[in-house]
């Protein structure tokens, strides 16, 4: 995927005889059109901000901006083709005038590294198992977590409260809070591989 | 060796990214270590993917709304809103709100253009445009004719060309037409097409149309083929057999074949809390309301899959599901326009005393104005009912109706006319109830396994206030003051928040599907996500009116 040399987003004309036999009343350009591709992507493409940037007020930002002008640029999204791609090309240029524009947020991914990232984001992706799995993974792999370590799961995840918070909360150290957030992130990581590598097993 | 070992460095400055807490030297050296190594990169953005989505999916940080309104012109507008702001704005400088607004057929823009151009140069302009515009489609035409496909020949009746269509001699070819008279059409594949007079319809190829008026009939030329036809609200499979759609009716009437598919284009809920999850959120399997129970609220064996609620009439028996996005009314996920229903299973052990109240889903705004309620109530205060009834125990169910306030629909439970008593409902078996308005006919009902037992009739296209920035709970409400008061006591399972009045039709054929171990949609039950699509076989050889709403079957005029 390359975004620097433009978007490639107008539409291409084409014959429209041939357009109509292989269109479909689904890739018609519609507001439930874009409403049903963003809902779709959404969360990826925050993920995608988010993995590139390092930073979650930065994140929203990008996040926000990169909405507003997939929105504003639909009409010249081409139906049929891939949404993800599109979308990403989006945010991927918003992450630069970011970066740009915003000099006190020069950290994440430089433009060289940020321009190898997202090239590289369809191969990643497409080895990316579907979110529901994994969340149905993690569903089990929470209940394996010591009790100690649910507990600040909840604070941590479920409530946001920031490590000292929870170290206020619990009258431990900061450090030692940090520890147990590290450590409950790779136990849930591990297990969830764990249990995909399994799946995987088993559909052989 | 397991990837978090492998990229144990990159793991460990991820993990201080996550707490806020990386330097830039760590920082500096991550870029490194992921530079020019794409296996780094896809276990970096796995593991930084996983600490996203549990701390705040995109999702949950941001409201999206999309409007469309139809005034002097169509508009269509889209929201981004943070969720963490309770500020209203509407300036496209802020960046808590951002609000974008298309402009359709726009008077304003036109005139604006005709001031910076000339008159005569713009006259000029149009002449050379229309002449150049003619002169390719003729060019195109020439060129192109024995290459297009050709859909049908037209063997009786005449159409006329709306859009992109051509007639060669008695070919019709891909296009939008519209039948001057009735007409038959012989498809490519040897299928039959006849058209009512005045029916408008567009081919995009030899078997898949779209009818947007009139009366089509099909039949396929043989059993194995299947000809898609596409209507605004719902799409028609021939399935290898005949069937027919009329749309001149209030509601499409389909006169179905022997395997008449029909995919209608609403039919999911909003939200769907199966509880057949372990986790130790209550997940929706459909939107992003996944909920949190509060420590009385118990999980158990489910009324239908694995898990279900128990409730033990406590003020920690609840679970809490958010605002759904909503910070002002008619914002948010549990917000709706066109209708709502709320349809659940339960277990009760409501002991239907007088002043006891069980409720089994509430929604307000914070300020018990703009509620939204089901549950069981036997209140001394008969405020705010509609119809005005004398009741004791009952099911009711309330709703903000715009021009009418907040009012309750009660349905008594007292063993008469078709209703069941209170001890009928705790008999220990599971019970379906279902609550819906539909603003478009303005019918408010209750319905308990499958049948309608109480109703009310507001004038047509009452508008209805929802949504906001209360939280919604299952099995009890909002404010810590009145949980102790409104606790549900007994069992709940299925909870389905819809944003339209599901049809009767529907509410019985969800109850048929629970009863025979299914969930509501006809599927195993799990906490799995809903398809997209749903197909429903319609009934062989039968007439039945459609919901123009959604697509939903309505009701089997005959079979």
């Amino acid at each position: 995927m390359t975004c620097l040399q433009g978007l490639s987003l107008s539409l291409h004309p084409t014959n429209i005889n041939n357009q109509l036999a292989e269109e479909t009343p689904s890739d018609l350009i519609n507001p439930e059109g874009f409403e049903q591709l963003f809902e779709a992507n959404k969360n990826r493409l925050y993920r995608y901000i988010y993995a590139s940037v390092w930073d979650s007020a930065a994140a929203d930002d990008i996040f926000q901006e990169t909405c507003l002008t997939l929105w504003n640029e639909f009409s010249k999204y081409e139906p049929g083709s891939d949404f993800s791609k599109w979308a990403t090309c989006i945010a991927f240029n918003r992450i630069r005038v970011f970066r740009r524009t915003q000099n006190k947020y020069q950290l994440g991914l430089d433009d060289d590294l940020l321009q190898e990232f997202s090239n590289n984001l369809p191969v990643i992706e497409d080895s990316t198992i579907a979110q529901e799995v994994k969340w149905r993974h993690l569903d089990h792999c929470y209940t394996l977590l010591p009790s100690s370590m649910q507990e600040i799961y909840q604070h941590f995840y479920n409530q946001n409260l920031m490590a000292q918070d929870i170290a206020d909360k619990t009258g431990r150290s900061i450090y030692a809070i940090r520890k147990v957030i590290h450590k409950l992130r790779k136990k849930l990581f591990d297990c969830v591989e764990n249990k995909l590598a399994e799946m995987k097993n088993d559909q052989k | 060796m397991i990837r978090s070992e492998k990229y144990a460095a990159i793991r460990e400055i991820a993990d201080a990214i996550g707490t806020k807490t990386a330097t830039q030297e760590q920082e500096k050296q991550l870029a490194e270590l992921l530079r020019g190594n794409l296996e780094a990169q896809r276990f970096f953005y796995d593991y930084m993917g996983m600490h996203i989505d549990l701390l705040a999916p995109a999702a949950s940080n941001f409201e999206f709304s999309y409007k469309r309104k139809i005034e002097t012109a169509v508009t269509e507008e889209f929201t981004v809103r943070r969720k963490d702001t309770s500020q209203t704005m509407s300036n496209t400088d802020n960046n808590e709100e951002i609000t974008q607004t298309r402009l359709k057929n726009s008077s304003e823009k036109k005139h604006e253009h005709a001031q910076k151009i000339p008159l005569i140069v713009k006259y000029k302009l149009w002449l050379i445009l229309t002449a150049a515009v003619l002169l390719l489609l003729l060019l195109w035409q020439q060129f192109n004719q024995s290459s297009a496909p050709i859909i049908a020949k037209i063997e009786k009746g005449q159409l006329s060309i709306v859009d992109h269509g051509m007639i060669n001699g008695n070919h019709l070819f891909s296009g939008v037409y519209q039948t001057i008279q009735a007409s038959s059409l012989l498809l490519v594949d040897g299928s039959t097409l006849h058209l009512a007079a005045h029916s408008h319809i567009k081919f995009f190829n030899n078997h898949e149309m779209r009818l947007t008026q009139g009366k089509l009939s099909v039949a396929p030329a043989s059993d194995n083929n299947n000809i898609i036809v596409h209507v605004p609200n719902f799409t028609l499979n021939s399935n290898g057999g005949k069937f027919s759609i009329d749309l001149t009716q209030d509601k499409p009437v389909i006169d179905s074949g022997e395997n008449t598919l029909l995919i209608p284009r609403r039919w999911q809920p909003k939200h769907f809390w199966s509880f057949d999850s372990q986790s130790d959120r209550v997940i929706d399997s459909v939107g992003s309301a996944s909920g949190i129970p509060a420590a009385g609220a118990t999980r158990t064996t489910g009324l239908l899959g694995r898990g279900g609620f128990y409730f033990n009439n406590h003020s920690t028996d609840r679970i809490d599901l958010g605002s759904g996005g909503g910070t002002v009314p008619a914002t948010g996920t549990f917000a709706v326009s066109d209708g709502v229903t709320i349809e659940v299973l339960i277990r009760p052990e409501y002991s239907g005393e007088l002043g006891e109240i069980d409720q089994i889903f509430s929604k307000d705004t914070g300020d018990e104005k703009l509620r939204m309620v089901l549950g069981f109530q036997h209140n001394s205060t008969k405020k705010h009912l509609q119809p005005d009834l004398d009741v004791n125990e009952s099911l009711e169910f309330g709703l903000y109706i715009l021009g009418q306030g907040y009012n309750r629909l009660k349905l008594p439970l007292d063993g008469l006319n078709g209703r069941p008593t209170l001890a009928q409902l705790k008999d220990g078996n599971m019970h379906h109830i279902v609550v819906s308005y539909s603003v478009n006919t303005g019918l408010k009902a209750i319905y308990i396994d499958g049948q309608m037992l109480a109703s009310y009739q507001y004038p047509l296209g009452s508008k209805m206030l929802t949504g906001g920035p209360g939280s919604a709970t299952i099995g009890n409400t909002q404010g810590a003051n009145r949980w102790k008061l409104k606790s549900f006591s007994g069992v709940i399972d299925e909870v389905a928040f819809y944003d339209f009045a599901l049809p009767a039709f529907m509410v019985q054929a969800h109850w048929i599907n629970v009863q025979q171990d299914k969930n509501y949609f006809g599927f195993q039950p799990s906490a799995k996500t809903l398809p997209k699509i749903m197909n429903l076989v319609l009934p062989a050889y039968s007439s039945v009116e459609l919901d123009p709403l959604t697509g939903l079957p309505y009701q089997v005029l005959k079979q």
